[in-house]
């Protein structure tokens, strides 16, 4: 692990309320997969997702008043979601045909296929569960996203998607037994 | 059943971690610098806001004052674009006005050049003013390119433009010490001297600026040409619409502007539209009807093609020498078309050879 990877991302955002703007450079370099791959979720142009974090670090290099926070990939990845929708709503140059913005992932037909090509029942049970997974609210994708694609905390997602902790717990395992539902036929 | 389930899910988990995007550290910190050039941008303009503010808080008269100033500068450039007759279709030479008593013409393909006290020289030779009437340093000057002629210009900050054919540039004797602003018509390549303190301000006819503090790129705003664009060779630009949609380029990059603003980024081969400054011209699969669009204005000549022609793509090297015959020759050999110059009108009539 790098000397930067011992700080905790509070502690260096603590730094960076304090006039420390190479605080802010390590953290752009630890959560810029993450935003970018966020963002992308939301929309999948990789230029103007690109952008808007760009857009993000400038407003925040130039910000005079930030406020600590415990929960910086939190407060990171809800900015960027406000000036994603923002860019999107407003930015005249970006064909918009027949999506709203929403959070959004999923696997291919022909991915699952090369991967259980040995197992037709291993198929038809990945079929499903990525059909019923399409099916669930845009919430319920993105606590998962953020759970285990992500590995993010439940204090993490809480503070990302603006409940508390428990409901966040909540609502992941009620997502987790409607999944279970559907292959437990 | 419920092993296997499980096993499944943790199957699909590692699918979508690694169907995650990871960009390269090199990747990140060239990124992270493009925040800190931002930076620095916005910085400068908010600087320009607070000055406007505390002046608005002074006595009305100076408000009124300060707060027509850089409306001024703005409709400096069209008013003397507006007025001046004196247009590339017009001249049949190199025309540098250098006031409204004095036009001079100027030898093809020579080097008009400011010195920082102002001082114009052609191909190194001091010009002489002859009328001694009121001169302001910031004055504007302008140079007429007419098609068929190029030539390149040295502002007096030491920024250096290749000036293509049918081509207008009006810019300032001297620059003011707060920013560098220059109109382009027509189409340029400029190396902008680098000074991150004066931003470099290229105004167009074509609803778009350019913002740049010192870099490299090719501005294009040709009538004759569905789309005008700006072709980043080195550096960063931002480029504004008049709708304030603004886009940063990266080199090696493309921005396309229609009449409505900006459209569509597209990463292209730099040499391909920079290459005319040394009389080599590539071309990556253009409609046909773009590329003689752009041959009449190079060489001056008119060139009637067939509408049909601008389904015909063509890919290829052509050098920009000789005559516009021997180069629609050439095309001849690519492409199934023919031309003929009518001997009355001077046109050359393109069309296609069906065999």
């Amino acid at each position: 692990m790098d000397v930067e990877g011992e700080y905790t991302d509070a502690f260096l955002w603590n730094l960076f309320v304090q006039g420390d703007k190479s605080a802010l450079e390590i953290l752009y370099k630890r959560h810029y997969d993450l935003l970018f791959n966020y963002g992308l979720k939301y929309y999948a142009c990789e230029y103007l997702v690109k952008d808007c974090i760009q857009d993000l670090f400038v407003k925040l290099y130039m910000a005079k008043n930030i406020k600590a926070t415990p929960f910086v990939i939190a407060y990171l990845i809800k900015s960027l979601r406000n000036i994603l929708f923002d860019k999107v709503n407003e930015n005249k140059t970006i064909p918009i045909t027949d999506h709203l913005i929403t959070f959004d992932l999923s696997i291919q037909d022909s991915t699952l296929e090369k991967l259980f090509v040995k197992n037709d029942r291993d198929l038809v049970i990945s079929k499903k569960l990525v059909q019923s997974f399409s099916k669930l609210s845009q919430n319920q994708k993105q606590i998962l996203y953020l759970r285990y694609v992500k590995d993010l905390s439940h204090k993490e997602i809480a503070a990302i998607m603006d409940i508390n902790e428990q409901s966040a717990m909540n609502l992941l395992s009620r997502t987790l037994s409607k999944l279970r539902k559907v292959i437990s036929f | 059943m419920e092993i296997e389930v499980i096993k499944i899910v943790r199957r699909l988990l590692r699918e979508l971690k690694s169907q995650e995007k990871v960009e390269d550290t090199s990747v990140k910190t060239r990124l992270w610098q493009d925040v800190l050039d931002r930076s620095r941008c916005v910085r400068r303009r908010q600087g320009r806001r607070n000055l406007i503010i505390t002046i608005t808080s002074a006595a009305a008269v100076t408000l009124l004052l300060f707060y027509l100033q850089p409306f001024k500068d703005k409709n400096a450039f069209q008013d003397i674009y507006m007025a001046s007759t004196c247009l590339p279709d017009s001249v049949h030479q190199v025309t540098l006005i250098v006031s409204k008593e004095e036009q001079l013409e100027i030898a093809e393909n020579s080097e008009v050049s400011y010195a920082t006290n102002g001082m114009v020289s052609v191909n190194r030779a001091n010009i002489k003013r002859t009328s001694q009437g009121p001169s302001s340093l910031q004055e504007y000057n302008q140079l007429i390119v007419p098609k068929g002629k190029r030539v390149t210009l040295i502002l007096s900050d030491g920024s250096k433009l290749w000036v293509n054919a049918g081509t207008r540039v009006i810019y300032p004797r001297i620059f003011s010490k707060s920013k560098r602003e220059i109109f382009v018509d027509g189409e340029a390549y400029l190396e902008v001297t680098h000074n991150p303190e004066i931003p470099f301000l290229v105004n167009t006819n074509a609803g778009f600026t350019i913002e740049v503090l010192g870099t490299s790129f090719n501005v294009c705003t040709y009538k004759e040409l569905p789309d005008a664009t700006v072709v980043l060779v080195k550096g960063s630009v931002k480029v504004q619409d008049t709708h304030k949609n603004q886009c940063f380029l990266k080199p090696d990059q493309l921005i396309s502007i229609s009449s409505t603003g900006l459209k569509d980024i597209k990463n292209v081969n730099v040499q391909d539209y920079i290459g005319w400054i040394n009389g080599i011209w590539s071309i990556h699969s253009e409609p046909l009807g773009h590329v003689l669009a752009k041959l009449a204005i190079y060489f001056g000549v008119k060139i009637h093609a067939e509408e049909a022609l601008n389904d015909l793509s063509i890919s290829g090297k052509l050098e920009l020498k000789g005559q516009v015959s021997d180069i629609l020759t050439g095309l001849g050999n690519i492409v199934p078309i023919s031309y003929r110059e009518n001997s009355q009108t001077g046109v050359y009539e393109v069309q296609i050879e069906h065999q």
